[in-house]
This record gives C-alpha cells, structure tokens and sequence, in this order.
C-alpha cells in the first residue's frame, strides 16, 4: 500500500490529556469487520467520546468533522495500547488526522501508523509547554525533515523520531517493493535455515496429512 | 564475543538483511492468521502478489467464531470465517475452523500442534501473539500492512527493542497462579512499563511455572506495552513439545535439544532494564479499574485519592466512574453479574482443573461461561470429567474459541454489567459496549461465581 508522503503540515491541534488511551477506544471490536474501502468515517472514539461528553461534559465533534483535515491529536501516555488492530490507524485517517502527539505510543501501533503514513510524535518534557501554547491557538505547524512543531505563540517545540520511521514517511512508500528485491537472500536464508534448523523451515505432521 | 540475551540471539538468527537506518528485515518461521486478518489478505490482492511460503502459514478460526449456540451473530460475522477458508482455500494454506478437530485460538492451538518452536520467529495479527514467547519463541503481533509484507514475503522489516529482564523469584503461595503473577507485574512496571522493550521473564519462580501457566505469564506482556514476553527453554518445555503434531521427530529431535539449549541468555549479558521481583508473598490479585495496571490483592481495596495528584486523580476517577466504584472499597465487597473463564490467557486444561477444583465446592450465583481454548483441551475436559463438575455447578460449557474476551462472536457483557474474567483486558467495552470487566485467575474466577462478589479463592479452598 502507498501513502502521500509527509512533511510539512498545517493544521489544528486538539487535545485528550488522558493516559492509556487504547486501541478498543479508538475503534470499538464490533467495527473490525469492515474492509479498508469501507473505511471508518464517523466511527473513530465511536464509543469513547460519548463517555467523554456524558461524564465529563467534553464536547468532541471535532472528532469525526471531517472538513477540518488535517487534524493532529495531542494525548497522553501510552496512546495505541492494547490490540494490533490497524483499524485504529485507519479510523484516525479516514477522520482527517494526519498526525498524532503523546507522550508515548503502543509498539504496535507505532508500526502500523507509519505504515499508513500517520505521524506520531513523542513528546515528553515538552509535551506540557507544548500544550500550553495551544491554550490560545490550536494551530500548529509541523515539519517532519525539520523535527520542529511549530505553534502560534511563535514557539518551535523540537522532536525526536526514528530514523528508520522518518524516511518511510518522507518517501511514502512500505517497504514491500523494497523487500520483494531482496527475494535472492531471502532464499539463501531459507537454505542456510533449512540446514540449521530443518524443523523450523519445513513443519512436518507426525502422522496422516492434515485436513485443509 | 560479547555476552549476549536470548533477545539477541533469537534476533540474530532471523536476520535476512539489515539496513544502514538501523532495521533489519527478520526472517519468519510461523504465521499464524485468523478470522479477522482478513484485511491483510485484501491488501495482497490489491497488490497482486502472491503468497511466499503458504507452507509456513496456519490460519485458525477463533475471533468470530460461535462458541454457544442460540447466540444470534449477524450475517457479516458468520461470513469471515468462510472469508478465511476461501483464502486458505485459494493460498493453499492449513486452515482450521468450526466443526475441525484443530478448532480453537490460534495461541492456544499453535503450541499444543507443536508448531510453535523455540528459536522460532512467530507474528500473528494480534497482540496477544507474545504467548508464543514462553516456548522461547520471538513472538508479536502484528497489524494488516505488515500480514501483507510476511504473506508476500515470509519476513518483516523491524527495529530491534530494548532488552528487559524481569527476574521472579519465590514459591507462590496457595491459591495464587500465573494470572496472579502476571497482573502483579504489571501493577510494578505499569502498562506502558515494557513498552519499546521485549520481556524475558527468568527466576526460580517462572523456571517452576507449568508450560501452560508461563504462556498466561507471556501472553499478558503486551498489558506491559512489550510486544513480546519471552522464556529461554527448559525441560519443561521440551517434556511439553515432545509428542505433538508437528515437533519434529527422531534424529531432529535429538538437533533440536542441542539447539534449544543454547536458546539462554548468556550469564553477563547485560540488559536496558533488569529487575527482580520476590512473589513468596502474593496474593490472589484482580483489577479494579480499566487498565491491565490496576491490580490489587483480593484482601485489598480500590485506591485511595486523598494524596494523588491532580491529573491522577481525574484518570483515576474517570476509571472508578465507569467501573461504578469508589475510592477505598474493599474490592471483596464488589458485588458481580457474571464470569468468565477462557481467552488465550487462560482456557488451558490447567485453568480448567484449577476452575473446576472450586466449582465442584458449590454453585454458581450467577451467569458463569467457561470456553476452552482448544478442540483438545475440550476433550481433555470431558474425559477429565470437569465438563461436568462445570455444569453440575451451574456453570455454561461451551465450545472453542476467542468468546467474551474480545466479544465480536455475540458474547457481550451487557451495559453496565460487572464481569469477573479470566481474559487479558479490562479497557472500556472491551467485553461488550458498556461493560464492566475486572481481570482474575481461573481460582479467582470460579471462587466469585460461587458467591456472587469477588471473591479471595482461599476462604473456599
């Protein structure tokens, strides 16, 4: 799957100050069926914001208001915890949001974010200044080559990523094209395993074949 | 040479090519598919490729899967267990779904077949793919961009983890099982305590743990944010492995025992985080709140706020708001609507012999559904006889598959409803929009259905 690249981009930055936030709560189970063309529009935080805007009188029709895009998110701990579902990932983008900020992020998730081409950003002793500045203005301002936020107050929050992450997003591409060149030593793999570890490389039933 | 984990050896031996970035693409022996991956499988259609290795690729039928009968499932769910054989079907793949004499979840399935091996790189579409790793697998879940890579290629390009240790020593004490310790070590390092890390577990009290009670330990380090929880090899794994279906036999048996003996962490080695925990003194421990770190001792009581901070108090209200407790009640004192006993944590013929050891003392108060996690571990029951200590107690016994841990086959906690399950998450609605989940061992569990509150398995023991 290919993905525009990311870079530079302008938009309003809202904010869940809550740790934890895990997958279930981005995309509820009941949703999962759905394939990827069908999308996820209108179902992210499906059931989560309705408990925000019930217990805690937060109004979050910025979530699924998709004429804002691009959306970023600032979070808190942990966001993307729990199951590897990328629908996750799918229901943030299908919702206009192209880059997500917290203090840290689920390692599944991660992965799947960049193979979709979302940003995620951590921030950690800057995560409270940075969230201060968006008190007055949510706008911010990102450049992914730079490693800069930059917000409205004239602030430039600076981050650190990966830079493994960092290129595939700049290029915009998975690595399966990447991968399928390399199919020569992907086989020469397979025959150095086959003779180390011949059970692992070629499972075998111990008695009558296996029923498809 | 530098000293070296079993992290690093289990890495070092699947790596197929490495990059200048820092990745290295990582070669993968098993990969086991279920019925919610199908949009993997969508992906590698839309890319017109073909799959690398189907030989390696074991599908099994456990999400969306019925696991009682007169459950209404609507149409679009009964369909994707189709959706996979047709896929297994066209792909020439192994699959087992309803009705096969391999039914059940994948993690519960793949080890009892013997296809799960130590020094196996094993990816899965689920988190809960880091049970693999007690049989000294490097094993994690994965999501549908990254199902498509390994179906097209048989590897996956990764970032090497950090390495953590966390070291259990002491004797558990009666009544207290894996699922204790395991939530007890979340509760220390804190849900996102493992993340960026992959978990080996050692000490003398993981070495005494049964094969099936290290996998409830590894299958829960994802709750730690770890994608995987991982166990160097010993003879119990061995004793484990040595007569299933697909662990190889005779002269590669004998070359697989050198192979997996060398599968430890070298005695310097040095890990990022290295910690050790006394477990001589646990008690039975369940959550109260909505994250996998909220364990407390059943002898316990829900926090109390009067010291934390500002920002702590709030998540922590907004947990105990949703669960409908209160600072400081004693969690025994939590009345519940209904149990379960199953998921890829706990659904071993192991959890079942420790459930029905209290069901057989009385009578469920209230609804209780116990699913095994496997065709196998089902007839074992039944021959054990403990399907029917299950039903003389009241409790519903049902068939194999994922159930009311991840509730997408129909079996919901109702909105409102207070839950003591056996599963791996207690987030909001996880068991069903609405539902109140408190995590527990199998002891744990059953000792609450006979008395309708949580329950400490010692007063019924």
């Amino acid at each position: 799957m290919q993905f525009q690249p990311v870079n530079h981009l302008e938009g309003l930055c809202y904010t869940l100050a809550i740790d934890h936030i895990d997958t279930d709560q981005v995309i509820p189970a009941r949703f999962l069926h759905r394939s990827r063309s069908e999308g996820f529009r209108g179902l992210l935080f499906h059931d989560f914001s309705g408990l925000l805007a019930d217990k805690q009188g937060l109004d979050l029709s910025w979530v699924s208001d998709i004429n804002q895009t691009p959306k970023m998110l600032l979070a808190g701990e942990n966001f993307g915890c729990g199951s590897s579902r990328e629908h996750a990932v799918w229901a943030l983008i299908d919702n206009g949001f192209k880059v997500i900020i917290a203090k840290s992020f689920g390692d599944i998730f991660y992965g799947n974010a960049v193979n979709n081409g979302l940003l995620l950003i951590r921030l950690t002793d800057l995560w409270s200044s940075f969230s201060e500045s968006l008190v007055t203005n949510k706008t911010v301002q990102v450049k992914l080559d730079h490693q800069t936020l930059l917000t409205k107050d004239g602030k430039i929050h600076p981050f650190e990523i990966d830079e493994f992450f960092k290129n595939m997003l700049l290029k915009g591409a998975q690595e399966i094209d990447i991968t399928l060149s390399l199919k020569d030593k992907i086989c020469a793999f397979e025959i150095k395993q086959t003779q180390q570890f011949p059970w692992l490389q070629h499972p075998t039933a111990r008695i009558q074949p296996l029923e498809k | 040479m530098t000293a070296q984990t079993l992290y690093d050896k289990l890495w070092a031996s699947h790596v197929v090519d490495s990059r200048s970035d820092g990745s290295d693409l990582l070669y993968v022996d098993r990969h086991y598919v279920h019925d919610a991956c199908s949009q993997g499988f969508d992906f590698l259609d839309q890319s017109g490729l073909s799959m690398h290795r189907a030989d390696l690729t074991f599908g099994m039928e456990d999400h969306y899967i019925a696991t009682r009968s007169g459950i209404s499932r609507p149409e679009k769910i009964i369909s994707l267990g189709g959706v996979l054989a047709a896929n297994a079907a066209r792909h020439r793949f192994s699959s087992f779904g309803q009705g096969s004499a391999f039914q059940g979840i994948a993690h519960v399935v793949c080890p009892e077949l013997g296809l799960t091996l130590p020094g196996a790189l094993v990816v899965c579409g689920d988190s809960h793919t880091a049970t693999h790793g007690a049989l000294g697998s490097l094993a994690f879940g994965v999501g549908a961009s990254e199902i498509a890579h390994v179906l097209a290629t048989q590897t996956i390009w990764q970032r090497k983890s950090k390495s953590m240790r966390l070291c259990v020593e002491g004797t558990l004490g009666i009544g207290v099982s894996a699922k204790d310790l395991i939530l007890f070590l979340i509760g220390q390092i804190g849900a996102r305590g493992g993340t960026g890390s992959v978990i080996e577990y050692a000490g003398s009290a993981i070495a005494a743990l049964s094969m099936e009670a290290r996998m409830t330990v590894s299958n829960m380090s994802i709750e730690a944010g770890a994608k995987s929880g991982i166990m160097g090899p010993d003879s119990t794994t061995s004793a484990y492995l040595a007569s299933r279906l697909f662990t190889p036999a005779g002269q590669q048996w004998d070359q697989a025992q050198q192979a997996w003996a060398a599968l430890v962490s070298d005695v310097d080695a040095v890990f990022d985080h290295d910690q050790l925990f006394d477990v001589s003194s646990l008690e039975p421990t369940v959550t109260w709140g909505t994250s996998p770190q909220t364990g407390i001792p059943i002898t316990g009581c829900v926090p109390d706020l009067t010291n934390s901070d500002e920002s702590n108090r709030q998540q922590m209200m907004a947990m105990m708001n949703y669960m409908g407790l209160e600072p400081k009640k004693p969690i025994r004192e939590v009345s519940i609507d209904q149990v379960f006993i199953g998921s890829c944590t706990n659904s071993r013929i192991e959890d079942l012999r420790l459930a029905a050891s209290v069901a057989k003392k009385g009578r469920a108060k209230v609804p209780t559904l116990v699913v095994p996690g496997s065709t196998s571990v089902q007839k074992q029951a039944q021959q054990e006889g403990l399907d029917q200590i299950f039903k003389e107690a009241g409790f519903e016994w049902a068939t194999p598959g994922c159930s009311m841990c991840v509730a997408m086959n129909g079996d919901l906690v109702a909105p409102g409803k207070r839950c003591v399950s056996t599963s791996n998450r207690n987030f909001m609605g996880r068991q069903g929009q609405g539902s109140r989940t408190h995590l527990a061992s199998p002891l744990t569990a059953a000792a609450s259905a006979l008395t309708g509150r949580l329950t400490d398995v010692r007063e019924v023991l």
